[in-house]
């Protein structure tokens, strides 16, 4: 990017704008998995198209994610060992879920924490960024180098497949970290009736934590503003949606590190859904 | 006439003036005429909605195959019924039908207080879904503007 001398007040927001275009594809990006059909209706054996992706644009293929990643609970809530084939392209990575069973399956990719460090150096207050922990960063940080802060960044993308009637198992908490529990059955999200989704860390509640639901296609509308909200003191946040469509959900918790590796903590979580027109 | 016999025409007469529970309701509507190249027959779905209990009392589907995957886009009926696979008996399902007037007589069974659902989707066309409250305790006849989808509708309860 160029910085030609301008007002002060457009260099600060380029800064910005620039420090945080410096971190990572997939750190810089939302991280989703979505199915091709959220709701099926198949007796016999049947397979569901899934894509997996980091983009900006909600339901837009833009960098293709590994598989390792990725983790497929079936209709019991037991982890699915085999998934079947994996394309891993240029912009895009897919996978055909097995559907060998009536219930509610659910798709994960999760991403363990990596670390970035950010820093501030010179006369002008420069932002810098460096993939590195504390630890790593205390070694490697130029001298000068001060407002030194560490974030952990941990990712979690999700989404459900029922087939025929749903069941609950897939939508368990684990009680570890922080996780976003659906409260509606993501095959009951229905135009216009209250839906409803817990913020958990460690199985508690988490109030007053900020929640951001973005519509398919915001490109395409005169207003693509998304919705934010927050969780009550149970840890719900409650929303009614009027379009039938694919939405993303957004939230970042963060909070102070427990270990040594970095100042705080952030769990990012993602999740697809679709809402049924009704 | 002795106490005994009086007392036994009471009763009767009693019974008599008990409202009358309707099993049966008729359904008279029709399936609108539509000129496009991609015309498919609709699917229709009639189903009783009443707290905790929803019943199929109709289901014209694609009954070619075995499964029929499409009956997801029956949305609300495929949510409240259709994915808990109570698929209903035989005489309530049935193939899926043109345009045309059609009258149908539906069993309800020994509900009182429900909502009546009508649910028609047709495939690269549009979707209707209409609700009538109904209460079989009484004769009643209920007359429900038509939709995209739908001609008018008319439901006889009792009669």
């Amino acid at each position: 990017m160029n910085f030609t001398p301008l007002k002060t007040l457009r260099r600060t927001a380029l800064t910005l704008a620039a420090s945080a275009l410096i971190i990572t594809p997939a750190l810089a990006h939302d991280i989703y998995i979505w199915p091709s059909y959220f709701n099926i209706n198949a007796e016999k054996p049947t397979h569901v198209a899934v894509d997996v992706t980091a983009s900006h644009t909600a339901f837009r293929p833009d960098f293709a994610m590994a598989s390792n990643g990725v983790k497929v609970t079936g209709v019991d809530g037991k982890a699915l060992r085999r998934f079947g084939p994996y394309y891993q392209g240029q912009r895009r990575a897919s996978f055909d879920l097995p559907v060998n069973e009536a219930g509610t399956y659910g798709l994960f990719y999760q991403r363990e924490a990596s670390y970035f460090t950010k820093y501030k150096i010179g006369k002008r207050d420069k932002d810098k960024h460096m993939r590195a922990n504390k630890v790593e960063a205390a070694a490697k940080l130029p001298k000068g180098a001060r407002d030194i802060e560490t974030r952990s960044y941990a990712t979690t993308a999700m989404s459900f497949v029922t087939n025929q009637a749903p069941t609950t198992e897939a939508l368990a908490p684990t009680n570890q970290g922080f996780e976003l529990i659906a409260i509606t059955h993501p095959s009951d999200y229905v135009t216009n009736e209250a839906l409803q989704v817990k913020a958990l860390f460690n199985g508690e509640p988490v109030a007053d934590q900020t929640i951001i639901i973005e519509q398919e296609g915001p490109q395409y509308r005169k207003n693509p503003e998304a919705l934010e909200i927050k969780t009550n003191k149970e840890g719900i946040a409650s929303f009614t949606l009027s379009n039938g469509g694919r939405y993303l959900l957004k939230t970042n918790h963060e909070k102070v590190a427990t270990n040594e590796l970095a100042d705080f903590d952030v769990t990012r979580i993602f999740y697809a859904f679709e809402v049924i027109f009704e | 006439m002795n106490k005994q016999l009086l007392l036994a025409a009471f009763i009767a007469s009693a019974t008599i003036a008990t409202p009358v529970l309707a099993k049966e309701i008729t359904v008279d509507f029709s399936l609108p005429e539509f000129s496009t190249q991609d015309y498919n027959k609709p699917y229709v779905a009639i189903w009783t909605e009443a707290q905790g209990k929803n019943d199929t009392l109709l289901l014209w589907h694609l009954t070619k195959r075995d499964e029929d995957k499409w009956l997801v886009d029956i949305r609300r009926w495929w949510r409240k019924v259709g994915r808990y696979g109570d698929l209903p008996a035989d005489g309530v399902t049935g193939a899926t039908k043109g345009p045309g007037e059609y009258s149908v007589t539906l069993d309800i069974g020994e509900l009182t207080e429900f909502n009546l659902m009508i649910e028609v989707v047709r495939e690269d066309g549009g979707r209707s879904l209409l609700r009538q409250k109904i209460n079989s305790q009484k004769n009643q006849k209920y007359t429900l503007e038509a939709d995209a989808e739908i001609g008018n509708v008319t439901i006889n309860v009792g009669k």
